[in-house]
């Protein structure tokens, strides 16, 4: 379902990013380990569709990125793609619930305000769906960006060292959070960590090296 | 959630900012709106008032003051005219009316116009209470002088020389109030009408020792000096212009006692007035029960030692208009001007004022979408990472391009909708204060289409000032953005 071929890319003139073969199955959940700067974050975003790749080809759920326009690719992403950040993933302007609502919103679905709270109440924090991110904790936020990557069905779970800025108790909550939400959704989940905590967790993975080359 | 709520969340969080924003913005378009009610309203005044009279006629002098004495009922008279000069071009073949008009008096500050029922007739007026004045000292009131009065029909005033409340009284002969006016929102709203027999009556022009060649020289002020003692320069000058036609000024000074002198005046005036057309005298038997007097300008009436301050004319044509006061100008030592003409040389000196002040309101609104364009771009600065993480949730370039974009937009709105409500209430504010000085009628309830023009160049500052910001926002690069965090 998500399946990776060829794919390279350059930044300023430096290949950042060499992979030939990566393929993920529905529902299957995978890290992305490897040193910082050996390419982890682009190929996340490669997978997303944020970035386009100097080469190769990115499929998600059978439909390849490079052949989608732009607004079509943005829409696509924000309908079955869900992306958590390490930090400032919420918009500091909006309450958590609003940040939600939003995802439903730039994905161009309907509000669902049942979706919302069942996507917060996933990650236990129906309680603090009116509270703006500045009011909640860096785990609590975190949960909330986990629930926001939820709340439109993604198919495809994409994280970015989700757990780099917290400490060992929440970091264990948002990766147990990751891995049962995704699994219970049947969502496939790859996160790029270079986090010992979240190696033990997940079996399979893809070990990139410094220049961006599977190790 | 939609875009709006969004903009409306970003700029609850730069609140200080926003409202500093709205309110610069507000400042100039209030400014803008302010004058153009102001020029649109001085301008309607103004021809609301002289339409219908083409020409004035009146004693030699600034023909503005002319104009503003006799039409706008503003300053003081340029002095008096002989009744039997003013008749000849009364009944000029180029003449279609004309009303005469003797000024001089007023009653708490509002004037006493005598005239003839053609007066308010030219402005369309409808009596509201009561009648028409069909007698000498019979008043109509304008609806302004009624409903700040407080007089009804029935009642009596004193009429004081001057338009400023305490001049010397005419206590021996009040007028009584027979009509009040429906508002025609002229200056007739704030007149006190009677039949110029009341004036001649009140000052005593019957006086058979009338100094003809004292008057013409209106600007023969020799004699100010001696009236010194007369309270308040204004209420003086006023007096003066009034007086011009009673009496010359030398004999005044021969009563040395100021506070007698009306009183002398009156009874004189009084004692001939019995023996003409007053109204107990025999002289209501020259009219029928419920009409007016006799025009002062019907052939019948002896204008002998009569003067009037001006006569309004409406001529027959256009060419008349133009005609006329060349020949009146040239052929007689009075004045005729063309309220036209004057107003639009006023309009001009005060447009002159009027472009200055929009240039500076242009130059506020300029400097608030130069603030709006700082405030979006740093906010802009500030939001990237927001930006980003709006497009990796699926908001395509231009959902963004339009997010900042209606934020100068609402920004813009908010500014001018503030704006036009300020200009209003500014306008009326100005209105009410000026209603004491009864110099403009001004209303801040009332709209004008070329606000909607305003509407449009705020929408045009929130897009110039928004666009930059908005390009910046739909080039988020994503990718670099984010991974920069």
């Amino acid at each position: 379902m998500l399946r990776l071929t060829n794919l390279n890319h350059d930044y300023d003139g430096h290949r950042v990013l060499g992979l030939k073969s990566f393929t993920l199955n529905q529902g299957e959940q995978a890290l992305i380990l490897g040193p910082s700067g050996s390419g982890k974050s682009t190929l996340l975003h490669l997978a997303a569709g944020v970035l386009r790749p100097s080469g190769g080809e990115v499929v998600v759920c059978g439909q390849s990125l490079g052949g989608l326009p732009e607004a079509a690719l943005d829409r696509f992403r924000g309908r079955h793609i869900g992306l958590v950040y390490q930090r400032f993933h919420l918009l500091g302007a909006l309450t958590a619930a609003a940040n939600l609502a939003l995802a439903q919103y730039m994905a161009g679905l309907p509000a669902d305000s049942a979706a919302v709270s069942r996507a917060l109440s996933a990650v236990g924090l129906q309680d603090k769906a009116q509270a703006y991110p500045h009011q909640l904790s860096q785990g609590q936020q975190q949960r909330v960006a986990i629930a926001r990557a939820l709340v439109n069905g993604p198919r495809l779970i994409l994280a970015d060292e989700p757990t780099a800025s917290l400490d060992d108790a929440n970091a264990e909550q948002v990766l147990d959070l990751l891995i049962a939400q995704a699994a219970s959704r049947d969502a496939t989940l790859l996160i790029a960590t270079h986090d010992a905590r979240v190696s033990m967790r997940i079996e399979r993975c893809l070990e990139l090296n410094a220049r961006g080359m599977p190790a | 959630m939609n875009l709006f709520s969004l903009s409306l969340a970003y700029l609850r969080t730069q609140r200080l900012t926003a409202a500093l924003n709205v309110l610069l913005l507000a400042l100039g378009v209030a400014s803008i709106t302010v004058l153009l009610l102001l020029s649109d309203q001085l301008q309607g005044n103004l021809e609301r008032d002289a339409d219908g009279f083409d020409l004035v006629v009146g004693a030699k002098g600034s023909p503005v003051q002319l104009i503003l004495s006799s039409v706008y009922h503003v300053d003081i008279p340029t002095g008096n005219i002989d009744l039997e000069a003013a008749r000849s071009w009364a009944r000029h073949r180029l003449v279609s009316e004309a009303i005469p008009l003797a000024l001089g008096d007023g009653f708490r500050g509002f004037r006493i116009v005598g005239t003839e029922h053609g007066y308010p007739e030219s402005y369309g007026a409808v009596v509201a209470e009561g009648r028409l004045w069909q007698a000498s000292l019979e008043a109509v009131l304008g609806a302004r002088v009624a409903q700040q009065t407080g007089l009804a029909p029935g009642d009596s005033f004193v009429g004081a020389h001057g338009l400023a409340p305490g001049g010397h009284g005419h206590d021996d002969n009040p007028y009584k109030v027979v009509g009040i006016l429906e508002p025609t929102d002229t200056v007739l709203d704030r007149l006190i009408l009677t039949d110029v027999r009341s004036v001649w009556q009140l000052h005593g022009t019957d006086h058979a020792h009338h100094d003809e060649a004292a008057h013409a020289e209106h600007g023969d002020h020799a004699s100010h000096d001696d009236h010194e003692h007369h309270d308040g320069h204004a209420e003086h000058a006023e007096h003066e212009a009034g007086h011009e036609a009673q009496d010359d000024h030398e004999r005044h000074d021969d009563h040395a006692e100021h506070d007698e002198h009306g009183h002398h005046e009156a009874h004189q005036a009084h004692d001939q007035e019995h023996h003409e057309d007053s109204p107990v005298g025999h002289g209501h038997e020259d009219h029928a029960p419920g009409a007016e007097l006799p025009s002062i300008l019907a052939p019948e009436f002896d204008p002998a030692g009569r003067q009037i301050t001006a006569l309004l004319l409406k001529s027959e044509s256009l060419t008349a208009g133009t005609t006329l006061p060349r020949l009146i100008n040239s052929a007689s030592n009075l004045q005729a001007a063309a309220p036209v003409t004057e107003v639009t040389r006023l309009l001009r000196l005060i447009g002159f004022g009027l472009d200055t002040l929009r240039a500076f309101a242009g130059m506020v609104i300029l400097a608030a979408a130069l603030s709006v364009f700082v405030a979006l771009y740093n906010a802009l600065q500030a939001r990237r990472f927001d930006l980003a993480v709006m497009r990796s949730l699926g908001a395509s370039r231009g959902l963004l391009l339009r997010h900042i974009l209606l934020e100068g937009q609402v920004l813009a709105l908010a500014g001018v909708l503030l704006g036009l409500l300020l200009g209003h209430l500014v306008t009326e504010g100005i209105g009410l204060w000026l209603s004491n000085a009864q110099l403009l009628r001004l209303t801040g309830w009332t709209w004008l289409p070329a606000e909607g023009y305003l509407v449009l160049l705020g929408a045009g500052v929130g897009l110039a000032a928004a666009l930059l910001p908005a390009v910046g926002a739909y080039r988020t690069d994503i990718a670099r953005t984010l991974a920069r965090s």
